[in-house]
């Protein structure tokens, strides 16, 4: 087991320094003007296109630069761990734009992501078991929904009747949850359901799905055939069995919601991670954009590892592999 | 004349279908004494394992019409609820599969799939369980059972394991031409025994010993009885029925 997670955790390393190289000559090596010029925003100087090339080391050979920019990444840089560089547009270093950014996003998917694995499970299990029942049909009916509304419009309504109309939530925008914890939760309840949404019910279909295959299985009529109660039966031998495509998709998800949420963080106003890629997009603040795309890209890898150290815990045989 | 175990009477099984009913399992009757060992020969489609799983209610109950009765301990198993049913399986009627790789839980050590029979049926502790697990690992001479038991040791003989979890007064054995046979074995047709208590130690050649000594069998074909060899004590009724598809 130990060995399992070492070869994996060494071999996330790998993945992250060819990602790394990935985003280093997609901004750097391919664009075709000076990356200076591009990295000092909207209203360059003489004096800072100096600084971002002795910085960046622009002077350098590319494979010098790329040492550089993994070096900072990897060890900090004067702005703290990990280092990403500056913003010439905000006059504050990337690293602090996130750090005050990424605990909105955090919160958001953190929230939607418990409401739909325990909606979007349940569901499920419950559809799997009741195959063919009333509760069944109803459920595919609220995946239908959920998979054909769109975000945006679905924030919006949900914005117009809970706060508009019935007045039972807060309205858009983000309050800290160290300052105000009700006001937080206010905020927060919309988006992660609007978020939770989709998820649940894309989960809902999967472990349907997943769960019908596994209960047609020969060891669930061994594990019937032995008299288990059908409640031992369904979620110990079961459910088990057919959590692995679950887990890679939950994996997968957060991954790609940690680069941004954007359409709810837009709708809700929430400026987190995804907004600030945008607003960099807009500003042309390369070094922001820059930053959110590393961070995104790391937080796929890290993830991808988590799903496959907890694989080894559910599933035996894949430590042996 | 001793005592009887199992007095199946008429048992029919069908499942519905778009195009009507076919006829698995059809008006089949037997008994089964204490002592007993009873092999249902026939070639694939012909009810052996639909027949045997009826009786376990196995069968899911949406999409099987099982009628007839099968009398075990005064109660009739096809009328018993779940819960009834429940308490029977794995306790006074086990069964064992075909196809063991793919009977065992993939992600469950072979102990704790056996302990789990066992505390199923008995208050014990999961320690107990698993004590006992091993004892009939052993006792079907699996060579290091306890390390293969709990995990140290790849559970190779997964068929000898299903085997050991499976203990009560009547066995079900399915066996059939399978790949994963050994070589002599596959040339021998398929056979579903039904292995009363006492009937000597569960061993992989029971159904042939059935069938060569000759105590009893029933050759099925097509959901319906052949015939059936009837010699020693044992009694068999049969009851031939057309198949209907």
């Amino acid at each position: 087991m130990a060995l399992y997670i070492a070869r994996r955790i060494l071999w996330a390393g790998v993945v992250i320094l060819v990602v790394l190289m990935i985003v280093f000559a997609v901004f750097y090596l391919l664009p075709a003007s000076d990356p200076a010029l591009r990295f000092a925003g909207k209203s360059p100087t003489p004096e800072s296109l100096a600084l971002i090339r002795d910085r960046l080391g622009l002077d350098e050979p590319w494979w010098k630069q790329y040492g550089i920019f993994v070096k900072n990444f990897v060890t900090g840089d004067e702005y703290g761990w990990p280092g990403l560089g500056y913003s010439f547009t905000s006059n504050v270093s990337v690293l602090s734009e996130v750090t005050e950014r990424a605990p909105r996003t955090l919160f958001l998917i953190l929230g939607a992501a418990i409401i739909w694995l325990v909606v979007g499970v349940s569901i499920g299990v419950l559809s799997a078991v009741k195959r063919q029942s009333a509760a069944d049909r109803a459920a595919m009916g609220f995946v239908l929904i959920g998979i054909s509304s769109p975000v945006f419009w679905l924030g919006l309504m949900a914005l117009w009747v809970f706060w508009k109309k019935l007045g039972w939530t807060a309205g858009t925008g983000y309050v800290p949850l160290t300052e105000n914890p009700t006001g937080f939760l206010s905020h927060m309840i919309l988006p992660w359901c609007v978020l939770a949404l989709l998820f649940a019910a894309i989960y809902a279909r999967m472990t349907r799905n997943s769960l019908l295959d596994t209960l047609g299985e020969d060891y669930i009529r061994t594990a019937r055939a032995k008299g288990l109660s059908e409640r031992t039966v369904i979620f110990r031998h079961g459910l088990r069995a057919s959590m692995a495509p679950i887990i890679t998709m939950f994996g997968m998800d957060i991954a790609l919601l940690v680069g941004g949420a954007i359409i709810t963080e837009s709708v809700f106003n929430i400026q987190g991670l995804g907004w600030l890629a945008i607003d960099g997009t807009l500003n042309q603040d390369l070094p922001t954009v820059v930053g959110v795309v590393m961070l995104g890209a790391v937080a796929v890898v890290v993830m991808n590892l988590i799903v496959d150290i907890g694989y080894a815990f559910l599933d035996p045989r894949v430590r042996y592999e | 004349m001793s005592e009887t175990l199992l007095d199946v009477r008429g048992l029919t099984v069908a499942f519905p279908t778009h195009e009507g009913d076919v006829l698995a399992v059809s008006d089949l009757s037997y008994t089964l004494h204490r002592g007993e060992t009873l092999g249902i020969v026939g070639e694939s489609g012909s009810g052996k394992s639909v027949s045997s799983l009826a009786l376990m209610g196995l069968l899911n109950q949406e999409r099987t019409r099982i009628s007839g009765e099968a009398m075990f301990g005064g109660r009739n198993l096809l009328s018993l609820s779940p819960e009834h049913m429940r308490e029977i399986r794995g306790k006074d009627i086990a069964m064992i599969f075909q196809d063991p790789f793919a009977c065992l839980h993939p992600m469950y050590r072979v102990g704790d799939q056996i302990a789990e029979a066992v505390t199923a049926h008995a208050s014990v502790s999961k320690s107990k369980a698993l004590d006992r697990a091993v004892e009939l690992l052993d006792a079907v001479g699996i060579p290091k059972a306890r390390d293969r038991a709990e995990g140290r040791l790849p559970s190779a003989s997964c068929e000898y394991a299903t085997r050991a979890a499976e203990i009560g007064p009547i066995d079900v054995i399915n066996m059939r031409d399978n790949a994963r046979l050994s070589a002599t074995r596959a040339r021998r047709p398929p056979v579903t025994t039904l292995r009363a208590a006492g009937a000597g130690r569960v061993c992989r050649r029971v159904a042939w010993r059935a069938l060569q000594t000759g105590r009893q069998s029933i050759r099925a074909y097509a959901g319906s009885v052949r015939n059936s060899t009837k010699r020693s004590s044992s009694t068999i009724s049969t009851r031939m029925a057309a198949a209907s598809s």
